[in-house]
């Protein structure tokens, strides 16, 4: 319930949003017990690239379909 | 995380392989293992911590078996070794941490630098498979930093208790909820986005729009120049046809007929002489692109002429070659065919004119020097004679060309003037018409200009726009990642307060609920409080706060209610592993915690003294007792063994 709930909080945002907050939740859980996470910004900025770039193909196909 | 099996070799005191099943029915979760003070238990509870985080062992004397170690030969490797198996959200992990060192000299033990983790996990056809990150993924599921809340020894426990505690309980809310991970996605986020804005910044000019509307206004005006050209052209071509048209009407007037015949022939051969003119014109260019070798004849001629002084003055060879008086020389015959004689006097001259000359090489020089000084003299005079003679032509074909515009102007002049109306009005309209072609003409040849320049601005658009656009995609992306970072970062902003009050408002609630099952005055107590300020409080009957009043036993079970109320609360699926759990209670209190302890925690390992789980205590915790162990010391080899207790 605990899970549901974490997850829950952030089911009024849209969906990518969520999406980033889930991985970047998930990054952050698996680095916790770092005290400064090894390649920190590199690591967060593919992440949000990879959701970033779900928008950019999404475009993509919108502009292919209009065509 | 539910435990399944732990696995020691030579590990502390437990020498060679030993294992031990956990209880783990729903029912029936608790774990017993039980041993006097001193016999392992707490070495027991140290694998499971070393296994999951390396920790808890600070060097190898402690992890090693001594008995493995003294049985050991020199140079014989000996390994400790834990293994865990456990179960989490269905999915079956075992992790497997070796340690391994090598038998010295004297007994002393030479160890690798690091333990050795692997992590496996069964997929659902059954077969195993490695975890590419074992760090990463035990932090996922009990983190390091949290565990501290689910393995404890239960003599130290009574820590979030104390007066000065609130840091230590804020801490632990904040782990064991995970508000930490969302205050450090948050904080990275705004990082990440403040990185991002900045970047943006400094790639963003909106440059692509500018360069977007200058290539469609150059294109535009190139369009409207291409267009007024073609139609320049088609005037042009529509005014040569009219005045074709007129000029075969002149031919059918009789009184204009020899004039327009003279015009005709005319206008041939102008046309003729106006071609022969144009290829003088273009050779006349290409000689003088020679012109430096005008520039250069005196230069040459005087070259040439410090040449031959000095072949007179033989300080230059003459062209007779050295090797070829050599042969005369050496066949003692001159070139008539006369033999002559050592010493005479034609052997004396050719002899001089050896001694006189210079090396083959350098003659060979003088030689190749002189004679394309020589040629390219000659080719100057030629070329100038050529210039000359083309700079005559021109002259005269200019002439010729004036002369024959003359002769057209006159035949024009006598058309106009004609007095037959008719001729005069098509001689004034040919005249207008090839007026209206020399403006066309010129206006043509402006927009040719300008469609080339334009031509070349669109080209260079067009590189600077994928340049551009190249730029702009990058802007684009990068504008999207600060949007979802911000974005994200907001939204955990926005929930983060509201979740963290929830939160302790929840464990409050909770911990107060156990609070008063496992205390054995609890009608003294009424209240358990969590202040925002995470201070962890009790109030007694008279509503004062009363957790300084309280006894050591109370603290722990203040601090174990805590916990278990965080545990519930996480819903983390994780076991409660107690060393000593009820060392510093005595009877009441220990009495009250086993019978509501099995049902705060989903998996339950204690480890006991026999003296901790004796009548009312053990009879508690009984039928829910699913596995129990006894530790066993051997005087004789200081080993211990893991003894299972038939139930």
């Amino acid at each position: 319930m605990f899970k549901e709930n974490f997850q829950n909080l952030f089911a009024d945002f849209e969906p990518r949003i969520q999406t980033l907050i889930n991985r970047v939740l998930k990054f952050e859980q698996e680095n916790i017990t770092y005290e400064r996470i090894p390649r920190l910004k590199e690591q967060l900025d593919q992440i949000i690239t990879e959701v970033a770039a779900s928008k950019e193909a999404e475009r993509a196909r919108d502009a292919d379909q209009s065509e | 995380m539910k435990l399944i099996r732990l696995t020691v070799e030579n590990f502390r005191q437990y020498y060679g392989k030993q294992r031990l099943e956990f209880a783990k029915d729903g029912q029936k979760r608790i774990t017993i293992i039980q041993g006097v003070n001193g016999v392992g238990k707490t070495s027991l509870f140290t694998a499971i911590n070393w296994c999951l985080y390396a920790e808890g062992a600070y060097n190898i004397g402690e992890l090693l078996s001594k008995e493995a170690i003294s049985r050991a030969d020199v140079g014989e490797k000996v390994q400790a070794v834990v293994e865990l198996v456990f179960l989490h959200n269905g999915t079956r992990y075992s992790i497997r941490r070796t340690l391994q060192g090598t038998k010295q000299d004297g007994g002393t033990i030479a160890t690798e630098i690091s333990s050795d983790l692997t992590m496996m996990r069964t997929r659902p056809d059954g077969n195993a498979e490695p975890v590419p990150n074992p760090i990463g993924t035990i932090n996922s599921i009990l983190p390091s930093n949290v565990r501290t809340y689910f393995l404890f020894d239960g003599e130290k426990i009574d820590n979030f208790a104390k007066p000065e505690a609130a840091k230590e309980v804020k801490r632990a809310v904040f782990l064991v909820l995970k508000l930490e991970v969302l205050e450090n996605a948050k904080k990275h986020l705004e990082t990440a986005a403040q990185d991002y804005r900045r970047e943006l910044k400094s790639v963003s000019s909106g440059a692509l729009r500018d360069l977007i509307e200058r290539d469609e206004a150059a294109r535009a005006e190139s369009d409207k120049a291409s267009k007024r050209r073609d139609e320049l052209l088609q005037e042009v071509e529509s005014a040569k046809r009219k005045i074709s048209d007129i000029g075969q009407r002149l031919l059918e007037q009789q009184n204009a007929q020899v004039l327009q015949q003279q015009r005709e022939r005319v206008e041939r051969d102008l046309k003729q002489r106006r071609s022969e003119l144009d290829a003088i014109v273009s050779s006349i260019r290409d000689t003088t692109t020679g012109a430096y070798a005008v520039a250069a004849q005196s230069a040459i001629t005087s070259a040439l002429q410090v040449l031959d002084e000095k072949r007179e003055r033989g300080e230059i060879p003459s062209s007779i070659r050295k090797q070829f008086v050599q042969d005369l020389l050496a066949r003692m015959s001159c070139i008539c065919g006369r033999d002559f004689e050592n010493g005479s006097s034609e052997h004396k001259r050719l002899q001089a004119l050896v001694e006189s000359s210079m090396p083959s090489s350098l003659e060979d020089d003088v030689f190749a020097t002189s004679a394309a000084l020589h040629t390219c003299n000659e080719r100057t005079e030629h070329l100038l004679l050529d210039l000359d003679a083309a700079m005559k032509r021109r002259t005269e074909l200019v002439e010729i060309i004036n002369n024959l515009e003359a002769e057209l102007d006159d035949v024009g002049r006598q058309l106009k003037g004609s007095p037959l109306e008719e001729i005069s009005r098509l001689e004034k309209q040919r005249q207008d018409f090839l007026a209206d072609i020399e403006s066309y003409n010129g206006e043509i040849y402006s927009l040719a200009a300008q469609l080339t320049e334009l031509s070349k601005e669109t080209t260079n658009l067009e590189a600077e726009i994928t340049q551009a656009r190249k730029k702009e995609a990058r802007e684009r992306l990068l504008s999207d990642k600060l949007d979802l970072a911000q974005h994200a970062a907001d939204a955990i902003g926005k929930v983060y307060e509201a979740f963290a009050n929830e939160i302790r408002l929840k464990i409050e609630a909770k911990t107060k609920e156990i609070f008063k099952k496992l205390v054995w005055k609890d009608s003294h107590f009424q209240d358990v409080q969590v202040s925002p300020e995470f201070n962890l409080e009790v109030i007694d009957r008279w509503g004062m706060p009363a957790r300084p009043e309280l006894s050591a036993g109370e603290r722990q079970v203040l601090s174990l209610s805590f916990i278990t109320a965080m545990s519930r609360i996480s819903e983390d699926e994780a076991p409660l592993i107690m060393d000593t759990p009820f060392g510093r209670l005595s009877s009441k209190p220990r009495n009250n915690i086993t019978e509501h302890l099995p049902d705060l925690a989903d998996q339950l390992v204690l480890f006991v003294t026999d003296e901790e789980l004796r009548d009312e205590a053990r009879k508690n915790l009984e039928p829910r007792i699913g596995a129990e162990y006894r530790l066993e010391f051997n005087t004789q080899t200081s080993c211990t063994e893991i003894v299972e207790v038939t139930r």
